[in-house]
């Protein structure tokens, strides 16, 4: 299973992203992530949440994609619309983009 | 006045608070129904003592009308939170805490005694902030109905952190705050060139915060964005540069600052709402541009044009630079005269960015006065509802 997190907006407007390798993390790893998806219920979450009562601005945006055997899933919304469900997941991808070397360019 | 409310609240507001949102069906009705009158009743009492067209500074000498209150996340995403200070209480000794209630007051400040606009409705709003939210939050924003701060990159060994925490720049809470006086006004969409806009009022209005709190005029001001929020592990002065986009950071680790200062230079990208934090920086330039040849204070001047475009009910929620160009030069002249050097200024600053003013030649006889925001209603309940309902 493979995974790309990308967090975008927020105030400084700077994106930071990362890809994950199920097989190259440690088990403990690997059993957080995948139960984390799993309480998600992730492959069946719309591609795009949006939350028309979520206002407001420098939220940051984020978008997920889970590539697992022979199935793919992308998840687009901002901390403002994602689900509870989805929070302990995006929580985690975070911490992983923010401690990985970081793309030296946010140019888009 | 349209809201009579016979009931008797002795519970004091922040206990009403909290029991409006964690207190059975019963509480939570009486809590909220207490507090709208509550709220009612100290605009009433405002508008007696005030009267109608009362010199601003009237209103900010008797200390009426700017109400703050500070809550703590304690490091969750939980809001508004623990209630840490409220109007008139000391310092706590909390810098985040304090950096919230004392920037909030001064943009409140800039708003009410320069532009006269009582907070982010028009109609005296309660400020609240929360601060300490969550664990390794490097942002703030607003949420349609408060500012919320995070603490950086408290979370990481000393030598990885990037950011501190986000309170640290008067400017960026000018710029929350701003938000919400956006949502109130022009409620320009978040989303490619209006949601650059957004960004772009918050950016200047928050710029102008500081400089008038610093009593620094156009030249001698560093137009920077954010200065304070990165550490020193970071190769850069600021999150964005007003004066010169592009050049406020160039890091191994963040990347180099995206911003374009010049159409020219717009970027199309599906990340961030379409740009939106990346082609406020073409505006930006524009009004450092204007500010720097206007010369003096640039909340007066330019501030001022600013801020009647932003709310004189004349753009369109999906408003594009153009407009913003052409009303802003529009209002240069009936402020100043058709062809003055302010409206040349204005036009000058924006043909720096690649945009000229377009349309009809403006009409000097028409100067906008105070009453020009679109109309607000008369409940204030309206708020208090949305607040408790969303």
């Amino acid at each position: 299973m493979k995974i790309h997190f990308e967090r975008s907006g927020g105030f400084a407007g700077m994106t930071i992203d990362v890809d994950i390798d199920a097989h190259a993390l440690s088990d403990t790893e690997r059993e957080a992530l995948t139960t984390h998806l799993s309480n998600a219920e992730f492959f069946a979450l719309p591609s795009a949440i949006n939350d028309p009562s979520t206002t407001g601005a420098d939220r940051f945006s984020y978008r997920i994609t889970v590539e697992s055997d022979d199935r793919s899933h992308t998840v687009e919304c901002t901390d403002g619309s994602a689900p509870a469900s989805l929070k302990p997941l995006l929580d985690w991808l975070n911490d992983s983009a923010r401690r990985a070397p970081r793309n030296p360019t946010t140019q888009p | 006045m349209c809201i009579r409310n016979p009931l008797h609240c002795i519970i004091p507001p922040y206990m009403l608070e909290s029991m409006a949102e964690r207190g059975t069906p019963q509480q939570q009705d009486y809590a909220r129904r207490c507090l709208a009158s509550s709220n009612s009743l100290r605009t009433l009492r405002e508008r007696t003592i005030a009267g109608d067209g009362s010199p601003a500074q009237e209103r900010a000498t008797a200390g009426i009308g700017k109400e703050r209150i500070v809550y703590s996340a304690n490091n969750t995403t939980n809001l508004p939170g623990q209630r840490v200070r409220g109007e008139g209480d000391p310092s706590t000794g909390d810098a985040a805490v304090d950096e919230a209630y004392e920037g909030s007051g001064s943009t409140y400040d800039l708003y009410q005694q320069v532009y006269g606009r009582d907070s982010i409705d028009g109609d005296n709003l309660r400020l609240d902030s929360t601060v300490h939210y969550d664990r390794g939050f490097d942002n703030a924003f607003w949420d349609g109905r408060q500012m919320v701060y995070g603490d950086g990159d408290q979370d990481l060994p000393a030598e990885q952190r990037l950011f501190n925490r986000f309170t640290a720049s008067l400017d960026v809470i000018g710029h929350e705050l701003t938000h919400g006086v956006t949502q109130y006004t022009a409620n320009l969409v978040y989303r490619n060139q209006s949601g650059a806009l957004n960004e772009h009022f918050s950016d200047v209005f928050g710029a102008l915060v500081k400089q008038r709190t610093l009593n620094q005029q156009s030249d001698a001001a560093d137009w920077l964005v954010g200065a304070e929020l990165l550490t020193d592990n970071v190769q850069g002065d600021a999150i964005r540069s007003m004066k010169a986009p592009g050049t406020a950071y160039d890091d191994p680790v963040l990347g180099k600052d995206p911003q374009p200062g010049h159409m020219s230079d717009y970027v199309n990208t599906t990340q961030d709402n379409g740009g939106v934090h990346i082609n406020s920086g073409i505006p930006n330039f524009a009004f450092y541009r204007i500010a720097l040849e206007l010369g003096g204070n640039a909340w007066d001047k330019a501030g001022t044009i600013w801020y009647r475009t932003l709310t004189a009910g004349r753009l369109s929620q999906n408003a594009e630079f153009q407009d913003v160009v052409n009303l802003t030069s529009e209002i240069a002249g009936n402020l100043h005269g058709a062809g003055s050097a302010e409206q040349r200024a204005v036009n000058n600053g924006w043909a720096a960015a690649g945009l000229s003013v377009a349309g009809a030649p403006v009409d000097p006889g028409t100067p906008e006065g105070p009453g020009e925001e679109p109309p607000r209603g008369c409940n204030p309940f309206a708020r208090l509802f949305d607040r408790f309902t969303s």
